[in-house]
């Protein structure tokens, strides 16, 4: 696939572009793996919260509501506010809450965008989305599970993580 | 010989001078914790751990030296040694005036039993 079928296929903006390129080229250093991704993805769910609660664009439920409802309206807020996947789902599987976004379709990825030539993972959207729930659903908190020793799994067509109330 | 990484890890601490150790993936998540003192960076500990390796992974492939199999860091009160090894990436700290010969030693033997481990799992 061409890069221009790949802007068109993904809705690529240039800030999406710029930010895959980075971590991507941080990669050919090998400064980065996917638990340090998660510490600096973090951070970036602590401040687009910050900036949706200064837009006043802030998830709507109760909190009586179910975790997959809560995390359903958090995660669709900010899809919004920072576009991340044209395609996913959020499902209930056992204890957990599953988000599986169709890969081909993510804007933030550093080896489907960025070109990062890499064995594992960099994806900034485990720890940013665990941060972003953390903060609306507070008090309560869920915690990303381990899947392969990793917070990230492909699955298919389909990258998978799982959060569990802690 | 110890059978889990728990007691390959505990075994390991146990050893004079060392302080403590961590095993961690390639992703930089804890796979096991031995650090003695308690602490609650722990995981970001691992992740630094793990990528801490990266550059001279890289410095070494472009000088054609092969494979990175261990680092060492001085520090003013303490040593580091870091092992990659297959899937995993062993830390291991010790104070000081640890007999470095020595701590080569138990680091190398808790790594072959630590490959054994990893391998079955």
């Amino acid at each position: 696939m061409s890069f221009k079928d790949k802007i068109a296929e993904r809705k690529l903006d240039p800030g999406n572009i710029a930010f895959a390129a980075f971590i991507a080229g941080l990669n050919e250093l090998r400064l980065l793996n996917q638990g340090a991704v998660n510490i600096g993805s973090r951070r970036m769910g602590k401040y687009l919260s910050e900036y949706m609660k200064a837009q006043n664009k802030t998830p709507s439920f109760k909190s009586s509501d179910p975790l997959l409802t809560k995390i359903k309206k958090i995660f669709e807020l900010l899809n919004q506010v920072l576009p991340i996947s044209l395609k996913y789902d959020l499902v209930s599987e056992e204890e957990c809450v599953v988000l599986k976004i169709t890969s081909a379709t993510c804007k933030l990825c550093p080896k489907g965008v960025g070109a990062a030539e890499l064995e594992g993972t960099l994806c900034p959207v485990p720890g940013m989305v665990e941060e972003t729930i953390n903060i609306f659903m507070h008090p309560e908190e869920v915690k990303l599970v381990l899947i392969e020793r990793n917070v990230l799994s492909k699955i298919g067509d389909e990258c998978v993580m799982k959060f569990k109330a802690s | 010989m110890n059978t889990s990484i728990e007691e390959i890890m505990d075994a390991l601490v146990n050893s004079e001078s060392v302080t403590g150790a961590i095993l961690v993936g390639k992703e930089g998540f804890i796979i096991h914790n031995a650090i003695k003192t308690a602490r609650r960076d722990v995981e970001e500990i691992g992740a630094i751990l793990a990528g801490s390796t990266g550059p001279a992974e890289v410095v070494g492939a472009r000088l054609d030296k092969g494979e990175l199999r261990q680092a060492m860091f001085e520090y003013s009160k303490g040593i580091i040694i870091i092992v990659n090894f297959g899937e995993a990436i062993l830390g291991v700290v010790a104070s000081p005036e640890a007999n470095l010969g020595l701590l080569r030693i138990e680091t190398k033997k808790s790594i072959k039993d630590l490959i054994k481990v990893l391998t079955d799992m």
